[in-house]
């Protein structure tokens, strides 16, 4: 897998996300069957349709500052309660603008600095 | 937004570990710690980490604790005050740094919340901040705050003090032990039933979705963690609950894995509804949603709830949530951070030196691996001392209340012309033919 390859699909996804009707993640899925990720479980709000996020493990791990090239800087969001293991950055050009659907990029870092897992989190704005 | 505050009584509690942080054995068990400590280091360990953790600190490998009769508490640990003892708890400095402690936040110590705490502790609302508030919080403290983990004495209703003298949603008494009652009957005593680690999972999550929506926090959603061994965990930026698919994945549980799944799930809820409250709290102080995703890092529909529901500015629950977001986004959020990395630093350092010296005891290993236990006690403390962790770890035992017993006996398969079953007797219409467990008699071709 090439950095570029997985940025197009990592950009794939973004875009099926942030244009899904509820009930409709036919492209969803389509993005998610890229060879650039391993594993994709697609969430939905909970007693809803609509697509919570998708969750996605890369099948290779890919350098922070990478993803950072492509999708602008990113934020180390405060640990979750519990701590340990990998920790939560947030892409914060990929959130929505305000009145906007998007597709927020979060990226679940190792302590080696690499990522493997990513969250493409629908936000409605 | 509903609210059913009310005064909790003191509760016998237990404490666990995050899941990353048990010392794991080769077999998964958690591993021995290689030297026993003495009693009085027994004794200090129990009050780091309570009766179970200490207990699976000390287990050997098979599960043996020689040390079981050293960790039952030495009597209560904090008895109620003597009427007219309470001075006692305080002497003259430590009133006036506790009047000081409020007098010097009037922007949260109104004298609208004045009059709210003491009004709660049985004084007369309207004496503001004398030696008698802080008499009556230390009386507090020492009495329905000496459970697991305990509040620190000192006259002052900080984060720690306050949740638990203005009780809401999930740290309700009755709330969390009928989640704790729901649990056992819904998924430990239909264990079998359930089938699935999912569908365990599932119900779980569902239970405790119940009180978070019954407490206005919108609910959660189940996924497993990639951690097998992970009992629960609340991940705020996608308003997920993970479990571990291994802790629900065999045929049946046991008591003590039960209470610990139900605590730990009510647990990882408190944090849901203390990350909603934040959310709430930077809503009312004027925070669009946009503003409180992006700082919160928590989805724009969660902030969006928030938005159409603030805490009113100045109300109790405000200054309770402020408790929270100032450790995890404000003044102290650097404590916290330095805080969860040295207790996964020192959580290393101790199976390491577990993993030496069981692979090769000697004097020097024995000194490393108690220095890596003590380095641990305090980073676990330290953890614990967090505001929204010390509040967390008062709720879950909540829920373990309720929880009675492990699963019951899986059923084995009963084969036909076995002993204990009716001779001829016939299959029944429609079910299982005799001798099939029903997944292996479902309908459907080669």
């Amino acid at each position: 897998m090439t950095i570029s390859s997985a940025v197009e699909a990592i950009q794939g996804l973004r875009a099926a996300v942030a244009g899904a009707a509820a009930g409709d993640d036919e492209d969803v899925r389509r993005q998610c069957a890229s060879p650039a990720f391993a594993e994709c479980e697609i969430a939905r709000v909970p007693n809803e349709d609509a697509i919570a996020h998708v969750a996605v493990r890369l099948a290779g791990p890919l350098p922070l500052s990478d993803l950072e090239a492509a999708f602008g800087p990113a934020r180390w969001l405060p640990a979750r309660p519990e701590g340990g293991g990998s920790r939560s950055m947030i892409f914060d050009e990929t959130l929505p603008a305000e009145g906007s659907a998007g597709a927020t990029l979060l990226a679940e870092v190792e302590q080696d600095g690499s990522v493997r897992r990513l969250v493409v989190r629908r936000d409605v704005l | 937004m509903p609210s059913s505050r009310k005064r909790e009584p003191p509760l016998q509690r237990h404490r666990r570990q995050p899941s990353h942080l048990q010392a794991e054995g080769r077999d998964g068990a958690p591993a021995s710690a290689g030297r026993l400590p003495g009693r009085a280091g027994v004794l200090r360990l129990q009050q780091a980490l309570g009766n179970a953790g200490v207990a699976r600190l000390l287990a050997g490998p098979g599960g043996a604790n020689v040390f079981a009769t050293l960790i039952q508490r030495q009597g209560p640990a904090v008895e109620e005050a003597p009427p007219g003892a309470e001075a006692a708890l305080l002497d003259a400095d430590e009133i006036a740094d506790a009047r000081r402690y409020y007098t010097s936040q009037p922007w949260l110590y109104t004298p609208a919340i004045i009059a709210q705490l003491r009004g709660a502790l049985g004084l007369n609302p309207e004496g503001g901040v004398d030696e008698a508030l802080v008499l009556a919080v230390a009386e507090f403290q020492a009495t329905e705050g000496a459970g697991d983990p305990a509040l620190k004495i000192d006259g002052k209703a900080g984060p720690r003090t306050l949740p638990r003298i203005f009780r809401e949603g999930l740290n309700v008494e009755e709330t969390g032990q009928e989640f704790g009652e729901e649990v056992q009957t819904e998924v430990i005593d239909e264990w079998a039933s359930l089938e699935t680690a999912e569908a365990r999972r599932d119900r779980l999550v569902e239970l405790v979705n119940e009180r978070l929506e019954a407490a206005g926090v919108p609910p959660v959603t189940p996924a497993f963690d990639p951690n097998e061994n992970n009992a629960g965990s609340f991940d705020f930026p996608t308003w997920r609950m993970l479990i571990g698919r291994g802790r629900l994945g065999a045929e049946s549980i046991s008591e003590a894995d039960a209470r610990d799944i139900a605590d730990t799930v009510y647990h990882e809820a408190r944090h849901t509804q203390q990350w909603f409250r934040m959310a709430q709290l930077r809503a009312g102080q004027g925070l669009s949603a946009a503003a409180i995703t992006a700082e919160l890092g928590i989805p724009a529909r969660i902030a969006a709830l928030a938005r159409a529901d603030p805490l009113a500015r100045g109300s109790m629950d405000a200054v309770i949530a402020q408790g929270w977001w100032d450790s995890v986004y404000g003044s102290g959020s650097a404590h916290r951070e330095a805080v969860l990395a040295e207790l996964d630093r020192a959580a290393t350092a101790r199976r390491n030196a577990v993993a030496a010296h069981e692979a090769n005891p000697t004097p020097a290993t024995e000194a490393a691996l108690e220095r890596a236990n003590e380095r641990f006690q305090r980073a676990f403390a330290a953890y614990q001392n967090l505001p929204e962790e010390n509040d967390a770890w008062a709720t879950g035992p909540l829920a373990a209340a309720g929880i009675t017993s492990g699963s019951p006996p899986p059923t084995p398969p009963v084969l036909s012309g076995e002993a204990g079953e009716p001779a001829g007797s016939p299959p029944p219409p429609g079910g299982p033919a005799h001798g099939k467990l029903p997944e292996d008699n479902l309908p459907g071709g080669d």
